[in-house]
């Protein structure tokens, strides 16, 4: 190990590795900053010169690429309550309420120093675990999944938002609509009413966008929230984003357990930063002293989300690499990438090529540390945009919206979804229902789905013993009985 | 006055005749090598960024240009859904027949087509066949700490009701058709788990003991697990190929221990195998000639020999005229046909 350490080392701090990690950091935030567009596309457009490259240089800048996408795409969550990714989900839920409230420069300053250090976190805590990573894994088997799936969608469904029933509610609207296409098992399709658009479900870029971005957008030039996007507050100095600094050192307790929760959560297969986001913020949530701010832009909803996904990142490249299983579709394409390297992911990674393996782990502190640097070097001046008038803004924000729906699967069913889910968005949002349950039901749904066939099938009624799904199915319940509490303690003080 | 304009309508005619001639001359040139020089051709992959199809299509997109007179540019274009199906239907009926359009044929088109997927729209044999990479075959094999560790011992375990846990991707996949197959030709019981999202999820069961075994193609299963075969982790009971595998050279073929009643059905499982590229029906014969052709040059390239090892797939190259002619006979086989429909249902 010692060795390896060693020899990564050397390979890592060169000028052309740098270079070529840096750079990846600038082309990956660029990209990253457009909702719907993200370092995917970035890959597959690079891939035929990636391959090109030396096997070190190559996952060197694929790093720089993916590490960055984690960090970029809360801007435009923050600023525009849109988010860039999934994975930014979480942070429109407190972040878009400090920029109304003019606080978009504290929001993205707590924001990036969190991913910032949530990734070092991340990716310490995987260089830890990788001498016991296989054993962990294999004690985790689909019964687990099933239940982790589960705790994720209920966490949510019960901690956003102020009334769970709906959260409840939605959320298994969420899971309806992630059945939509083939049946993983049969390959029966389900409710495609013979499209065959709809034959792999309806892709989720469209929806997140008609949920999220279009209900924001037609708020703000309706004139619900003034003409600046900051129209809720002065901007004064405690919404700088050295605020964000003094907020995340204050806070630095709940930034170390949400970026263990999301290392922890990021290794296991498919679940990802998807649900790591959302079990830390609801974790917060449960954990925080005086819970009647979140949502309403608490900085604590900020930091637990941002650092969770940055540091399940690191816990997706020690599963790619460790066991060849992508826990995202972006995972899918470095590992094709890295077979075309001559490198296939696996047991190999911890043995043959761990240096190769240390070389990730250097890229992704140090990628962690330049994208920091980068987005906090312009967060002033993207904070200027909250105070743009939005007829500015909408014209801009609107066709890119729609380019990213379109680029899903390039089919007019793409922007038909985003307009169908529009309307269910704008419903959604003047009537108070929660919207990420939703998002988060329709992520889940196939894990949930594959993992519990899988689990009665192998195990019949067995697994219901196993000692971690007990743990698990504990946690739901505690999650489900503290729901409830919170919410008769605020109906009695209303 | 009039022959004067008499002689100039002839003059005129004639010399509208000649530039005609000529100017189908020129276009007949254009529809030899000089058509692609300055032309994009499109690679239709049948799934998202990543994954064993786009890899092909990427692989293509890498090597194929150099060897096609004219060197034209090569993109790739990602149309996922339905398992490659939705590809298959845009480039059979959408994409532009004039050698411009290539697309990865998924294996499962095959089983549709014999199941009579009403949402296919094309007809597999009427696409003009570029070639097959690799016609990969399969290991079937089972963790050797079980008493399955040969057909032998799992017909013995049928009789006392039990029968080795398979796991598969999708219904369609090789991984569920091999074992079916197999339960068809050697009269074994196999309980096959599909549903799986991936490869690596079905060996990270098969590690926990979740699962008895699989059908692996060949290549990914030493690209992916060669410390299994090394550690004797596993046992291979059978490899669905034609020849053996010189690697595992004790290891037998499907051929060599089917009943002979059943050996007609095993034509159909190659059929089935290999990595395939097509294009639509209705392309000119000279450029479908010159892009076969640049595609047999391709595979004898030293460049592309090596990425195709360092995706663990195998070399074997079918041009296609054969594949054209193999997929029309394929199609029109009842009994092969009769056989993917029983299986799959």
């Amino acid at each position: 190990m010692l060795d390896a350490v060693v020899t990564a080392t050397g390979e890592i701090f060169t000028f052309s590795r740098m270079a070529w990690l840096f750079g990846g950091v600038l082309l990956g935030s660029v990209i990253g900053f457009v909702p719907g567009i993200g370092g995917r596309t970035t890959l597959a457009i690079l891939l035929p010169f990636i391959v090109k490259m030396d096997p070190a240089s190559a996952l060197v800048l694929i790093v720089g690429i993916h590490a960055i996408g984690n960090t970029a795409d809360t801007i435009p969550a923050i600023l525009f309550g849109i988010p860039g990714s999934t994975s930014a989900t979480a942070t429109v839920m407190d972040g878009f309420p400090m920029a109304k409230k003019g606080e978009a420069e504290r929001a993205m300053g707590a924001s990036f120093l969190s991913s910032g250090i949530g990734g070092l976190i991340g990716a310490f805590t995987v260089l830890a675990t990788i001498p016991m990573i296989r054993p962990l894994i294999l004690t985790f088997g689909n019964p687990e999944f099933f239940m982790t799936a589960i705790l994720a969608i209920v966490m949510i469904a019960l901690l956003t938002g102020g009334a769970p029933v709906k959260g409840l509610i939605v959320g298994g609207l969420g899971l309806l609509i992630g059945m939509i296409g083939d049946a993983p098992q049969t390959g029966v399709q389900r409710w495609t009413f013979d499209q065959l658009y709809l034959s792999d479900g309806i892709p989720l870029i469209p929806i997140a966008l008609g949920i999220f971005a279009i209900p924001e957008l037609i708020d703000m030039t309706l004139g619900a929230t003034g003409t600046r996007i900051a129209a809720g507050g002065p901007i004064t100095s405690i919404s700088t984003k050295w605020q964000g600094v003094k907020d995340v050192a204050a806070h630095w307790w709940l930034l170390v357990r949400s970026s263990f929760i999301g290392s922890w959560i990021g290794i296991l297969p498919g679940i990802g930063s998807s649900s790591a986001i959302w079990l830390a913020y609801g974790h917060a949530v449960q954990s925080g002293k005086d819970k009647e701010n979140f949502g309403k832009g608490d900085v604590r909803g900020v930091i637990a989300p941002e650092a969770a996904n940055n540091a399940s990142d690191a816990g997706d490249w020690c599963l790619t690499l460790a066991f060849g299983i992508p826990g995202s579709a972006t995972m899918s394409l470095i590992m094709a990438a890295m077979l075309l390297l001559g490198l296939t992911p696996g047991p190999k990674m911890l043995t043959d090529h761990l240096h190769l393996t240390l070389v990730i782990v250097w890229s992704l502190v140090l990628a962690n540390l330049m994208a920091t640097g980068l987005c906090f070097a312009f967060t002033r001046q993207l904070a200027g945009i909250t105070k743009l008038p939005v007829h500015y803004l909408f014209p801009v924000l609107i066709v890119l919206i729609f380019l990213a729906a379109y680029q899903s699967t390039a089919d007019w069913g793409d922007l038909v979804a985003l307009l169908g889910f529009s309307v269910i968005g704008v419903c959604m949002k003047r009537s108070g229902w929660p919207r990420p349950p939703l998002i988060v039901g329709m992520v889940l749904q196939r894990l949930a789905e594959t993992y519990f066939f899988l689990t009665t099938k192998l195990y019949g009624y067995s697994w219901l013993t196993r000692p971690i799904v007990i743990i698990l199915f504990g946690l739901t319940v505690w999650t489900i009985v503290h729901a409830v509490r919170r919410h008769s303690k605020a109906k009695a003080r209303a | 006055m009039e022959s004067k304009n008499f002689r100039n309508a002839v003059v005129a005619t004639l010399a509208l005749a000649i530039g005609l001639i000529f100017s189908l001359r020129y276009a007949g040139a254009q529809s030899g090598e000089s058509f692609f020089k300055g032309q994009t051709i499109t690679i239709i992959a049948g799934s998202s960024p990543g994954g064993g199809t786009d890899s092909l299509a990427r692989l293509l997109s890498r090597h194929f240009s150099k060897h096609i007179p004219g060197n034209p540019k090569l993109v790739v274009s990602n149309v996922a859904g339905a398992a490659g199906l939705i590809a298959a239907n845009n480039l059979y009926n959408r994409a532009p027949k004039d050698g411009t359009a290539i697309g990865t044929m998924a294996t499962g088109l095959t089983f549709r087509t014999a199941l009579r997927d009403p949402a296919l729209k094309f007809q597999l044999e009427k696409f003009t066949y570029l070639g097959q990479i690799a016609s990969e075959g399969n290991f079937v094999y089972v963790r050797s700490e079980t008493p399955f560790g040969s057909i032998e011992a799992i017909k013995k375990a049928n009789k006392e009701g039990k029968k080795p846990k398979f796991g598969a991707q999708a219904k369609e996949h090789n991984s569920n058709v091999v074992p079916m197959a197999m339960e068809a030709i050697l009269g074994i019981d196999v309980d096959v788990v599909y549903g799986y999202p991936g490869t690596a999820e079905i060996l990270l069961d098969i590690e926990r003991g979740a699962l008895d075994g699989r059908a692996h193609a060949r290549g990914s299963l030493f690209a992916t697990r060669s410390n299994w075969l090394e550690k004797n982790f596993i046992k291979v009971l059978v490899v669905t190929s034609p020849q053996r595998d010189s690697r595992l050279p004790n290891v037998p073929t499907l051929e060599e221990i089917a009943p002979a009643d059943k050996k007609p059905l095993l034509e159909a499982m190659y059929s089935v195998q290999g990595r395939t590229f097509a294009m639509p029906p209705g392309v000119p014969p000279d450029r479908t000639k010159i892009l076969r052709d640049a595609f047999a040059a391709m595979f004898k390239d030293k460049e592309f020999q090596q990425d195709v090892d360092k995706l663990g797939w195998n070399d074997e190259l079918i041009r296609g005229e054969q594949l054209n002619k193999k997929v029309e006979d394929l199609v029109h086989n009842e009994l092969a046909m009769g056989f993917f429909r029983k299986i799959l249902q």
